[in-house]
């Protein structure tokens, strides 16, 4: 799948958080094109599956000054991502011709070193047996392989529609090493348009002019890891919560539970 | 881990990770076969008596380690460096010379006379004794020590005629209810007659090369002291702290030490005496 | 009854005293055998870890072990390479406390991953540049010389080594004894390393992240530095211990002070180390990754009083009390030097894995705590049930300390 060379493509994800809503279509949306199962309903709250967490945010101040906002996180492709360098048996790969991190389950072993190498908790375990609610089996991707137990999965971008629209572009007769244009189940559901995706490397492309824009900013930016997810907002609080220090954005352990 | 396998690449981290994991692995596994080499060649060499009699002499208490000249009056205290083989010592040699180079066994000049003298007999620090008989062979015998120790023992087994024995091995057991003593033969040889137990010999020799090795074993003049020191070391593990010596007053020795002392590990006692680990 | 299985001299209980000695302990791992089965059949959710807390009690545990199993390499690295013949006394016992060590992390290691056996991925598919596929081949490695290291002491016993050849291999093997632990002592020196590596790499975790020296971070070192400032330690009070269960005296009491002096020169410089690298990262790696040393320790479960703790009662304190000549000679305050070294370092190892893991990252994570479940409090026991079976087997059947004969009788105990 060398066909594109390292230099044009890197796929990045732009969320405006100003548009999104919390309605977590993007979540339901990410589930089903990626064949996400469903644990029983006994499971504790941190041993969910999901590829887009929806996050709560609040600004920790009381009424009337309380407002609140839900932060989309995906796995953030970073550019020095934490996750590759940990995993002892490869099963965490960069594709350089596409920049995402793709993580592989039947190699992994099950070690959960890489998700205690994520800052970004964008990493989840299967601790139990995939599972889908009766009926739901009907409607699982064939293009996706499920996961089996005891192993760890996370966001790719949406890897089967990248090789349905490389498939699609081949059969168009286009040259191999031109950048194809594909859009991840979430930003096709997002029904705000808040979430972009696409090449940020393509000149005048959409991806570059929105990651310049000033209201841009990164989560963790600090930590060098350089994520290839962008957040947009204009409210000075919500870009603050992409910063590490917890004291500048309000005082600690009252926040909202993860997904 | 292998250049087959998918991700193997030849740059610099394989190259320096796996070439220091298979360099260990490698000499983890010559020195293995080195070791499994070296024991097999052992074995056809017929050393296995050398070495558990090595291995044992290590484990031996400093005090049941004391040169022989010690017990002839040459040296205060000397602890043995050469696993009482006393033909590689230097300064044995050198003493020796001095005092005439005797070292061998008197023989008995009549040509069927049994040496039946004590005086004539030398010893091992096994509890057994060496008498040399006109034809050339030698009679094997357990000292008195031993004997009281055990009284009379249930069984006695000596190897049969015809076996060939090497030295420090032990050949013989003299059983008593749970107790065994096994006794180690002094000389190498092969066994042309066998003893009676009560009559005091064990077995008869004959030494595979012609002549025995003798060097390492005690004259009857210093065997007397030796076998005092080993009476008192017996005296202090039979006695309980506190208790008077039974024995130290010049009385002589009880003929059936175990039946004397039931409750005394004789197990222990018996192996230290036969110098057995 | 076994009596022909105990070495000649050795004063060991009756057989069935042996076994009730033996009984709660079995308990215990059975409790472990259940546990793993359970954890092996129905997967990982019999657990309390979760999405946040990926690691728990048992990777504490196989770093704790590994850590204090030091012992074994380093002793083994002294006697053999340093000549330093009077660890000779406890280097059986050293031998035996690495291999159960090892052994169980191995073990435990292997109920903590998803996909067991998926575990040889490590090494065909091996990843070069984790620190945990540096740890997974030096422990594995290790593990195979800590078992050779242990054949020539089983060897010894009363009943094989009246076994044809069982002598001159374990002689001949004994007289190679030195290349084993120099490469014993060259895998631990990696392993050691390397599990602190694998905190001090995760560039995503300020508060295990620690700047490079060369190819490795400073906690590199640092794990190596307090697993051999522990380990002689660790093998002082397994000592002791066995001298207080079986009433008998066992090694010279000058070897258990010596054992302690060691722990404490190096707890010392280590001491001096974790502070200088503490300081660094307050200073310099926490700022330049945006976060702030105090928000680590403000929460109920971590407050700053961890770091004062680890500095301080278990760094300071046993390093004074072990690197004084006298106070070594005294028993009392050789078992509480000996025993707040090693409680300092399984700390150090709980510090670097719970908290690392509950202090949030993103300014909206919140504080999270764990507490495992009866699983996995299962199968720490289970190891450490097989640890003391383990042991009290070797040390009934197997002749584990070279003068306890001779200290027999000198001393006239039973």
């Amino acid at each position: 799948m060398e066909t594109h060379s390292k230099a044009t493509v890197a796929y990045a994800m732009v969320i405006d958080l100003d548009k999104c809503v919390g309605c977590g279509t993007c979540n339901v949306a990410c589930a089903i094109e990626n064949n996400v199962s469903v644990p029983p309903s006994e499971a504790l709250e941190n041993r969910g599956l999901t590829w887009m967490r929806t996050q709560r945010v609040d600004n920790g101040k009381a009424w009337p000054d309380h407002r609140t906002v839900t932060v989309p996180i995906p796995c953030q492709h970073c550019e020095h991502a934490p996750c590759i360098h940990v995993c002892p048996v490869t099963a965490v790969q960069l594709d350089e011709s596409t920049g995402i991190i793709g993580q592989i389950p039947t190699r992994c072993m099950g070690c959960r070193y890489c998700m205690a190498a994520c800052p970004y908790h964008a990493r989840y375990f299967n601790w139990f047996d995939p599972t889908w609610p009766e009926g739901l089996q009907d409607t699982l991707n064939p293009d996706v392989a499920p996961r089996m137990r005891g192993v760890a999965e996370k966001c790719n971008f949406c890897h089967g529609r990248l090789d349905r629209a490389r498939e699609l572009a081949a059969a168009e007769g286009r040259p191999a090493d031109e950048p194809v244009h594909y859009t991840p189940a979430c930003a096709e559901a997002c029904p705000h348009g808040a979430i972009t995706f696409g090449n940020r490397l393509e000149e005048g492309g959409p991806i570059a002019a929105l990651e310049k824009k000033p209201e841009a900013f990164l989560l963790l930016e600090a930590l060098g890891t350089a994520p290839k997810v962008t957040y947009l907002s204009r409210e000075p609080w919500i870009r603050r919560i992409g910063l590490s220090r917890l004291d500048r954005v309000r005082g600690h352990g009252d926040g909202p539970e993860g997904a | 881990m292998l250049p087959t396998a998918y991700e193997f690449h030849w740059d610099t981290g394989h190259i320096v990770f796996l070439g220091i994991f298979y360099s260990v692995l490698t000499v983890v596994m010559s020195t293995l076969i080195i070791a499994s080499l070296r024991a097999r060649r052992d074995m056809n060499k017929r050393r296995e008596a050398d070495i558990a009699w090595h291995e044992s002499f290590s484990e031996l208490a400093t005090e049941r380690r004391h040169c022989r000249h010690e017990f002839d009056g040459t040296f205060d205290a000397k602890v043995c460096g050469h696993e009482f083989a006393c033909g590689n010592c230097e300064q044995h040699r050198a003493l020796a010379a001095a005092a005439g180079g005797d070292d061998s066994i008197r023989v008995p000049p009549a040509q069927d006379a049994p040496a039946t003298s004590p005086e004539g007999r030398l010893y091992h620090r096994g509890h057994t004794w060496v008498e040399a008989r006109h034809d050339g062979t030698y009679d094997v015998g357990v000292d008195d020590l031993l004997r009281s120790c055990v009284g009379n023992p249930d069984r006695v087994t000596v190897p049969g005629v015809g076996t060939r024995l090497m030295a420090g091995t032990p050949v013989a057991d003299l059983q008593r209810g749970r107790v065994h003593a096994r006794v180690a033969t002094p000389i190498s040889g092969t066994v042309v007659a066998v003893g009676d137990y009560e009559g005091g010999r064990l077995y008869r020799l004959r030494p595979d090369d012609g002549k025995a090795r003798l060097d390492q074993l005690l004259r009857a003049t210093e065997a007397r002291v030796w076998m005092l020191r080993e009476l008192e070391l017996l005296q202090a593990r039979l006695t309980l702290p506190g208790e008077a010596l039974a024995l130290a007053d010049g009385g002589e020795l009880v003929g059936d030490l175990m039946g004397a002392y039931p409750d005394a590990d004789w197990d222990a006692i018996l192996a230290d005496l036969c110098l057995e680990p | 009854m076994d009596r022909h299985l105990i070495q000649r001299g050795l004063d060991r209980t009756t057989l069935p005293r042996f076994l009730l000695w033996l009984l709660p302990w079995l308990l215990l791992a059975a409790w472990g055998g259940t546990s793993a089965t359970q954890l092996f059949r129905d997967g990982l959710y019999h657990t309390n870890m979760d999405n946040r807390f990926a690691f728990g009690l048992w990777i504490i545990l196989d770093l704790a072990i590994i850590a204090l199993g030091a012992g074994a390499f380093f002793l083994g690295f002294m006697t053999y390479l340093l000549r330093r013949h009077e660890f000779k006394q406890v280097l059986n016992t050293a031998v035996i406390v690495g291999f159960v060590c090892y052994s169980g992390a191995i073990v435990t290691l292997a109920i903590d991953v998803g996909q067991p056996i998926r575990a040889w991925f490590a090494f065909w598919h091996a990843n070069v540049h984790s620190m945990l596929t540096e740890v997974t081949f030096c422990i594995t490695c290790y593990l195979l010389v800590l078992l050779i290291e242990y054949i020539p002491i089983v060897l010894k016993n009363r009943r094989l080594r009246t076994v044809p050849g069982a002598a001159v291999l374990e002689f001949n093997l004994h007289k190679l004894m030195v290349v084993f632990a120099g490469v014993g002592a060259f895998l631990s020196f990696f392993h050691q390393g390397s599990l602190g590596g694998m905190f001090g790499v995760l560039n995503g975790r300020p508060f295990a992240y620690r700047e490079g020296v060369g190819i490795w971070p400073t906690t590199f070192f640092l794990f190596i530095w307090s697993a051999i400032s522990a380990g002689p330690s660790f093998i002082m009070l397994i000592t002791m211990i066995v001298q207080a269960v079986t009433r008998k005296k066992l090694v010279d009491d000058f070897v258990l002070s010596r054992l302690g002096r060691l722990s404490g020169i190096l707890l010392s410089t280590y001491i001096i180390a974790k502070v200088a690298d503490t300081v660094v990262w307050i200073m310099v790696t926490l700022p330049g990754k945006g976060f702030d040393a105090a928000e680590f320790y403000r929460s109920d479960m971590f407050g700053a009083w961890v770091l004062f703790l680890e500095l301080t009662v278990f760094g300071l304190l046993p390093a004074t009390i072990l690197l004084n000549r006298r106070r070594v000679e005294k028993m009392p305050w050789l078992i509480a030097g000996g025993f707040l070294t090693c409680f300092g370092v399984a700390f150090n190892r709980f510090v670097f894995t719970l908290q690392t893991l509950s202090v949030p990252t993103m300014s909206f994570d919140r504080f999270m705590i764990y507490w495992p479940s009866q699983q996995e409090w299962g199968v720490l026991a289970g190891v450490f049930a097989y640890g003391v079976i383990l042991y009290s087997l070797s040390f009934r059947y197997l002749n584990l300390f070279p003068r306890e004969r001779e200290l027999q009788t000198t001393t006239g105990g039973n």
